[in-house]
């Protein structure tokens, strides 16, 4: 039987008093010793994690003692350590996963693609990655190296399987060929130069880009997957765990919100107010606006680091 | 803002399903927001995966995931439309018919007393109530104002108490149904204390008082297994009899005709001969004061009598021909033609008349001196043979 004090970084930051307080506490509930796992390595392993994602505190910011023990309090022990053994192919661990993951994997990946041979391919693949039959300079990873224990394991593993779905959708669909295309991508026929729109309308474009430009993150998100995805409102309120009529009520409350800054905008660049509202009745075929490209306008900044590289750095 | 490229910057599976988790700490949970809000293939992603586990979890228990859905709870609430109904249903019916089930006052039948100048019931029957019961059962449990009228009714409550407890088979009835049969059940509290004569054997009693005759046939009871439905329908044939009696010219309120119907005995009534008595037994029977075995008449029912001089008689005394009434003036009034025509008796007392009664033994004969007996507010008693002639007793 393997056991997973081969895992890479078993050296680590140094476990201070307070982590080992808190560690005391969760070593036995972890089961981390049934999979062979030590308990200095269990100790580097929360380390590890914490110091990689800063114990959820933006980067930069100092995470106090009780910001890094609600850290640690939030992460799924048992799974995180089961995935661990996983990854360093623990066989015990591997027919713990099985018993427990295989049907409900299945079942995502069918829910997922929409198709049971679909879905058992989708599940049948990932089981691969995840039992580690990739190797990179040598040594064989596994995806379940990158679970941290932050949300659950069977919620990873779904949305492992939804990544690579929509991976594999988005690759595949640049590759079908012309004829087969679905209607949208078809090659645009020859627009003819586009006349200069009247100014009042680069105007109004202007205000409803910046206007949407200033909304928040999640009013951005509210409008993206309702008018762009097609989301329902159960589907977006199940997201945001908040009630669809909730998300309904934002919703409205959202498009008020824009109409107002827009005329607010258009104001201040010197039209009435009167104007202002008129310049709203225009027809939307005429704006030259490209809504699911503002939608969909993301800072760089944001995630400019992967989890992987990240925790390669603290090892 | 320029749109990049966000092929290689997305957040991992590990971050996105913490984020649909609500596991993040809020910092994250904004960066990775605002990526979701711009990013549509991490949005399709985190929707897949959410669909995935919704599936799950209505696959794996059906109902525990019909309960954790968004909006299960208007589901729910819906199921629970019938039993919140039913419940609705029974609570109001108990609210509309609880004030008759609450304990009745000690006086619950005074209460019922009718006001003065209307028909006059036994003091200790509930009948009056019977018709706001009725009232209130007709229309039915949504009866608002019905139950108003019935909570405050105390013979309603007294009667409806009255059957609830010896009648529980009428309680898996409906509850108007129950509500018609409470009110009769009013009638048991009253039976003690009225006489329970039939026509004949009204008629043989009062034969009896005229000589020494026979002991009064015993007085068949009533069946036991009769209904509270069936008692309630004689009092309420009972009560309408005494109405028109009442309403009718004294001459005209044939007695054996109102007992008959009473008891259902009309020719048994007609075949015995017409004591002297009718009318004296008839205010027993309106009294409910008529002792059969010693021929003593209480005084009849005052309210049913209006004097010549405009007021209502409040006490009055019957025998043989001779009827007496005092009204609320303490004038004494005979009558000598059964309450048809009434005369004035000169005043030959001192203070105010306040009650007359017939003396025990005036079945005997007119030939006594004593016949009537008047009592006064200043204490002091008088008689008479013939509710003309007075002296101090």
């Amino acid at each position: 039987m393997a056991g997973i004090s081969g895992v890479p970084g078993a050296t680590g930051p140094n476990v201070t008093g307070l982590d080992a307080t808190c560690f005391d506490e969760f070593w036995p509930a972890s089961g981390a010793e049934a999979y062979g796992l030590g308990r200095g390595e269990f100790d580097r392993l929360l380390l590890r994690i914490g110091t990689a994602q800063n114990y959820g505190q933006p980067q930069g910011a100092t995470a106090s003692r009780h910001e890094q023990e609600g850290f640690f309090r939030g992460l799924r022990l048992a799974d995180l350590v089961l995935a661990r053994a996983c990854a360093s192919g623990h066989e015990g661990a591997w027919e713990h996963f099985l018993a427990l993951y295989r049907q409900p994997l299945e079942r995502a990946a069918m829910a997922i693609t929409g198709s049971e041979t679909l879905g058992r391919d989708l599940a049948g693949q990932l089981y691969a990655e995840l039992y580690g039959l990739t190797t990179r300079d040598g040594e064989r990873r596994s995806p379940l190296e990158s679970y941290r224990g932050r949300g659950s394991l069977i919620g990873w593993l779904r949305t492992t399987l939804a990544q690579r779905h929509v991976d594999h959708h988005r690759r595949t669909r640049r590759e079908l060929p012309l004829d087969d295309a679905p209607e949208g991508c078809e090659p645009p026929a020859a627009v003819p130069e586009p006349e200069t729109p009247p100014a009042d309308i680069a105007l109004l474009a202007r205000a409803i880009e910046m206007a949407i430009e200033r909304r928040p993150a999640e009013e951005r998100l509210l409008l993206a997957a309702y008018y762009i995805d097609g989301r329902t409102l159960v589907e977006i309120g199940r997201l945001l765990q908040v009630h669809e009529a909730t998300v309904s009520r934002k919703l409205r409350r959202v498009a008020g919100g824009i109409r107002k800054q827009v005329v607010r905008n258009l104001r201040g660049w010197g039209l009435s107010k009167q104007a202002a509202w008129e310049a709203l009745g225009v027809d939307p075929c005429d704006l030259d606006l490209n809504l699911k490209k503002m939608l969909q306008a993301s800072s760089p900044e944001a995630f400019p680091e992967k989890a992987a590289p990240q925790e390669k750095a603290a090892r | 803002m320029k749109p990049i490229s966000q092929a290689e910057v997305h957040p991992d599976a590990d971050s996105l399903n913490a984020f649909a988790e609500q596991a993040l700490a809020a910092p994250e949970r904004e960066r990775i927001l605002a990526h979701i809000a711009g990013c549509g293939r991490c949005r399709q992603v985190v929707f897949l995966a959410q669909q995935a586990a919704a599936d799950a979890e209505a696959a794996l228990v059906p109902a525990a995931g019909a309960a954790n859905r968004p909006g299960a709870w208007r589901r729910r609430w819906r199921l629970a439309w019938v039993p919140a109904a039913a419940l609705a249903s029974m609570v109001a019916l108990v609210v509309t018919f609880h004030p008759w089930h609450a304990a009745p006052g000690p006086n619950a039948s005074q209460s019922a007393l009718p006001a003065e100048g209307k028909s006059a019931p036994s003091p200790l029957s509930p009948k009056p109530a019977l018709p706001e019961l009725r009232a209130a059962a007709a229309k039915g449990a949504t009866g608002r104002a019905g139950h108003e009228e019935a909570a405050g009714n105390a013979a309603g409550r007294a009667a409806a108490k009255t059957v609830a407890r010896a009648n529980s088979a009428a309680r898996r009835r409906p509850v108007q149904e129950v509500a018609v049969d409470a009110a009769p059940a009013a009638a048991p509290p009253a039976l003690p204390d009225r006489p329970a004569l039939s026509i004949d054997n009204a008629a043989l009693s009062a034969a009896g008082a005229f000589g020494p005759g026979p002991e009064p046939r015993p007085v068949p009871a009533q069946p036991q297994p009769q209904t509270a439905v069936a008692a309630w329908r004689q009092e309420q044939m009972a009560g309408a009899a005494q109405k028109k009696a009442a309403a009718a010219p004294r001459a005209d309120r044939s007695l054996h005709g109102t007992e008959g119907r009473f008891q259902g005995g009309r020719t048994m009534a007609a075949a015995v001969p017409r004591p002297q008595l009718t009318a004296a037994y008839a205010g027993s029977i309106e009294s409910g004061a008529f002792n059969p075995a010693t021929g003593q008449v209480a005084p009849l029912q005052p309210s049913a009598f209006k004097m010549p001089s405009g007021l209502m008689a409040v006490s009055t005394a019957t025998a043989w021909h001779h009827m007496l009434a005092i009204d609320r003036a303490g004038a004494l009034f005979l009558s000598e033609d059964q309450g048809k025509n009434w005369q004035p008796v000169q005043k030959q007392w001192t203070g105010r008349a306040l009650a007359v009664k017939a003396q025990a033994g005036t079945s005997a004969g007119p030939e006594l001196d004593s016949v009537f007996q008047m009592t006064c507010d200043n204490g002091s008693t008088w008689v008479s043979a013939d509710g003309k002639s007075w002296r101090a007793q």
